[in-house]
């Protein structure tokens, strides 16, 4: 035989491919094993096991790390071993049985992939599987019923994840095993008869110490990938995953971006199946058949067309990889809140107007399609894909961190988060509060909502800056301001009121220097007084640098004997203070002002007598959320904002 | 028949049988558990939100919440989905939202106990591949943040490789004894990636 002749690296080449491929297999299988003996499959145990993988056992990090980027290298290694296969091709004379497993190898490992992203159940990992999961129930006539085989049911649950785990752990493995049992067994003997026969001396042209180097090379590249995890963009677990939620920006991981691009190409359902399964499995057969196809072409003209299929599709697979990650950086620029507001507002007049005559004309729905396409350009997308990227990067540093300070508690690590004032509390606040209330100018989750603010901004509310700016001008618009009557008058005046006869008193420069100081100690009492029932409950929400400081402040505060007297002086003529007061005029009372217990029962009912009275002056404009949000919602919030409230302390 | 015959097809019906037991007992132990999660059922009207806190026009994502159990666990209340919910203001655009509803005739479109307000509700899930469907104030429409699928905000797709609208859920007002007036939704899970409507499992 002489056809190898004119590169007699050739077979040799393929060789230490195909060693570095089962080398590569070898050590997966290896890390699998290790990981399987932590790893617990189930919905409340499973991000909690990897979490204990990555945090408790020794080289943990780097045995996960291993098999995370092994994975992805064996996707790269096994498609690159069919391509070096396909330009090579018959020249070298690769046995039909070695081609067709070398083929099937690929697509076994992306099942693998897929399957072994689920198992953390964590965010990524759920959000990731679902695309290839639905894709699989577009197959024609079966594809529901495979779909539902795969997860064990027609939602991801408790079945799904022990399914995943064995056709992860056991069935994909069996499967890559025989295949390449079956493709390994006429090749190392050498059908080709071109140079197996030294293969023992020279490893077919390389010396075995240049294949040991290959394979020494790989492990010292995974390795590094895997110390140097915090470089790379790949966090080592994002939060544990609330299925109802849908507010992760899935994507696959990096090696399958080209396919992700590819899907958004198709459109509509038979367009799905044309791009996702049709497309795909015709290649993969053509690849298969490929040996028998062209076996009657002259060896130049297959060779030939094989390098140019494989450029063609390189250069897709790089091109649609690029404009995956392009497309999600449009506009991408992370960090500041998005301001929907005053675009908001202009679009409503011209929505209202758009549909006004749609509906007078009795115009059909495909009348408004163009419209609508005009006004949603990608950088909208991709500035809230950024949003939400942050988003779920704060949710996974939140876990991480309560699931080290409290431990992850038995029904699983979402009860942490759900329970959590600081992740609940925003959510609530933009939810509920939003409408009328700001904090820090936004919503609690940084963004600006459409209807204009009508109440105070409660960002460090009980604290002693805000107490202090409220006292300085109690109608600022951060404070009582834009709170409005019914009639559209101020709502709440008489603290401006008597702001403004204190202002009156105070003659000379030395009595306002005065009135200044005991404001600012009547401030500094008043802060203390949210603080006053500070328990363990609500200190374990914080980190011990913040527990530590929210301690100290209530401490201090109980030495501050002017700003006491001075309220009981002066506040406590309106302001009770634990139901007592000195004059008639009723305010809200003062006692653990600032405070979880007192803003809950603020948000419960504000006109309880307590705090507000239901009519006459200074009545309360708030509404009650008594039933519209549970005890529990309550506190959260309320625990948010005491917990917070010196962040903005200047 | 001799003696040695008739062992010998005694062993093959033998095995045959237990091969054919566990071939059997293979394919029905791997088609799944006799009985699954379970929970409320699928038709109760989940109350999602009280009809005074939805701002108007602007959607606005609300939690469905449902005892629900997965597998073997018992039933705990949780969130089960969400919903997007608009609420439709005839007042403040000249009588739009009662001819909307003649003109799409879409289900989603529910009148309250009077005919001045209504509400519409959709699924969040896209009717794609079933990543979950945002609201872009800035283009008062939504939008499927994987594979930029848009929808208008009557739910009606735009642009993208959604092969359908938004999937409309049966909604309506409804005035509880305390005398407020909640929105309730009939939650339902479709299949994704075909044209047709086709419900997904149990609720």
């Amino acid at each position: 035989m002489t056809l190898g002749s004119s590169r007699p690296s050739g077979e040799a080449l393929r060789r230490l491919a195909w060693r570095l491929l089962l080398c590569a297999l070898a050590l997966q299988a290896a890390t699998g094993a290790l990981l399987m003996t932590v790893y617990s499959p189930g919905t409340t145990s499973a991000w909690g096991s990897v979490l204990a993988i990555e945090r408790d056992f020794p080289a943990g990090r780097l045995i996960r790390g291993l098999h995370h980027f092994g994975s992805q290298a064996l996707i790269i290694l096994s498609a690159s071993y069919v391509a070096l296969l396909f330009v090579t091709g018959r020249r070298l004379g690769t046995p039909a049985r070695h081609w067709r497993a070398a083929v099937l190898v690929p697509v076994l490992l992306t099942a693998s992939c897929v399957t072994g992203w689920l198992l953390p159940w964590d965010e990524r990992g759920y959000w990731g599987v679902q695309v290839p999961v639905n894709l699989v129930g577009l197959v024609p006539l079966a594809g529901e019923r495979l779909r539902s085989f795969l997860l064990g049911g027609d939602i991801f649950g408790q079945y799904t994840l022990t399914r995943f785990h064995a056709w992860h752990v056991v069935w994909l493995p069996a499967c890559i095993l025989a295949i390449v049992r079956f493709a390994g067994h006429r090749w190392s003997r050498g059908t080709n008869g071109c140079s197996s026969n030294s293969a023992n001396q020279t490893d077919g042209g390389f010396n075995a110490a240049v294949v040991t180097s290959v394979l020494a090379l790989y492990v010292a590249f995974l390795v590094a990938a895997a110390w140097l995890r915090p470089l790379s963009p790949d966090p080592s677990l994002t939060a544990p995953v609330d299925p109802a939620a849908r507010n992760y920006p899935a994507r696959p991981e990096w090696t399958f971006l080209w396919l992700f691009q590819w899907l958004k190409m198709f459109h509509g359902e038979w367009g799905e199946r044309i791009g996702a399964l049709f497309i795909p499995a015709l290649g993969l057969a053509a690849l298969l058949a490929w040996p028998s196809l062209t076996r009657r072409w002259r060896p130049s003209v297959s060779l030939g067309t094989a390098r140019i299929l494989t450029a063609v599709f390189a250069i897709a697979v790089v091109f649609l990889t690029y404009r995956a990650i392009a497309e999600d950086r449009v506009g991408g620029t992370a960090g500041a809140p998005t301001p929907f507001a005053a675009e908001n507002n202009d679009r409503t007049g011209d929505r209202s107007v758009t549909s006004a005559k749609r509906s007078s004309e009795n115009a059909p729905d495909s009348a408004a399609r163009p419209q609508a396409k005009e006004r949603c350009p990608e950088e909208i997308r991709a500035t809230r894909l950024a949003d939400q990227r942050r988003e779920a990067a704060r949710r996974a540093e939140r876990a991480l961190f309560l699931a080290d300070r409290l431990g992850i508690p038995f029904e699983g690590p979402l009860k942490l988060l759900q329970e959590d004032p600081l992740s609940q509390g925003p959510r609530l606040f933009a939810r509920h509060c939003s409408t009328c209330h700001r904090y820090d100018g936004h919503d609690g989750l940084g963004h600006i909502p459409p209807e204009p603010a009508a109440a105070s901004d409660l960002a460090g509310f009980g604290g002693s800056a805000w107490i202090r700016g409220f006292l300085s001008n109690p109608n600022a618009s951060r404070y009582f301001g834009l709170i409005l009557g019914e009639g559209g008058e101020p709502g709440h005046t008489r603290m401006a009121e008597w702001r403004q006869e204190q202002d009156d008193l105070a003659f000379t420069s030395e009595d306002r220097a005065a009135l200044e100081r005991r404001l600012d100690s009547a401030a500094a009492f008043l802060a203390s007084q949210g603080l006053r029932e500070l328990s363990d409950e609500d200190l374990k929400w914080v980190t011990d640098e913040k527990a530590l400081r929210l301690r100290e402040t209530a401490a201090s505060a109980a030495l501050l004997q002017d700003g006491r007297s001075y309220f009981f002086e002066e506040c406590n003529r309106c302001h009770a203070y634990e139901g007592q007061r000195t004059g008639t005029t009723r305010a809200p009372e003062m006692g653990g002002y600032g405070g979880a217990a007192w803003i809950a029962r603020m948000i419960a009912n504000p006109a309880n007598d307590e705090l507000y009275r239901a009519t006459g002056r200074e009545k309360a404009i708030m509404p009650s959320f008594e039933t519209r949000l549970s005890a529990d919602e309550r506190l959260l919030i309320a625990r948010w904002l005491m917990l917070t409230r010196e962040d903005f302390q200047d | 028949m001799t003696r040695r015959d008739a062992l010998r097809g005694l062993a093959m019906a033998f095995h045959t049988a237990w091969v054919g037991l566990m071939v059997w007992g293979s394919a029905a132990f791997l088609g799944g558990p006799r009985r699954t999660g379970r929970g409320e059922g699928g038709d109760a009207w989940k109350r999602v939100a009280r009809l005074e806190d939805l701002p108007r026009e602007r959607p606005v994502l609300c939690d469905v919440r449902a005892s629900r159990s997965d597998g073997f666990w018992a039933a705990v209340p949780q969130r089960i989905g969400a919903v997007w919910v608009r609420r439709v203001e005839p007042d403040s655009t000249n009588g739009r939202a009662v001819a909307e509803g003649r003109v799409d005739g879409s289900e989603g479109a529910a009148s309250g106990s009077d005919a001045h307000s209504s509400v519409r509700a959709w699924q969040s899930i896209c009717p794609h591949l079933g990543c979950g469907i945002e609201f872009a104030p800035s283009t008062g429409g939504f939008s499927c943040p994987c594979h930029a699928s848009t929808f208008n905000s009557d739910g009606v797709q735009s642009f993208g490789p959604s092969p359908r609208d938004m999937d409309a859920l049966e909604c309506r007002v409804i005035d509880a004894d305390s005398g407020e007036r909640w929105v309730e939704v009939r939650y339902r899970e479709f299949e994704t990636g075909v044209a047709a409507r086709i419900e997904r499992g149990p609720t």
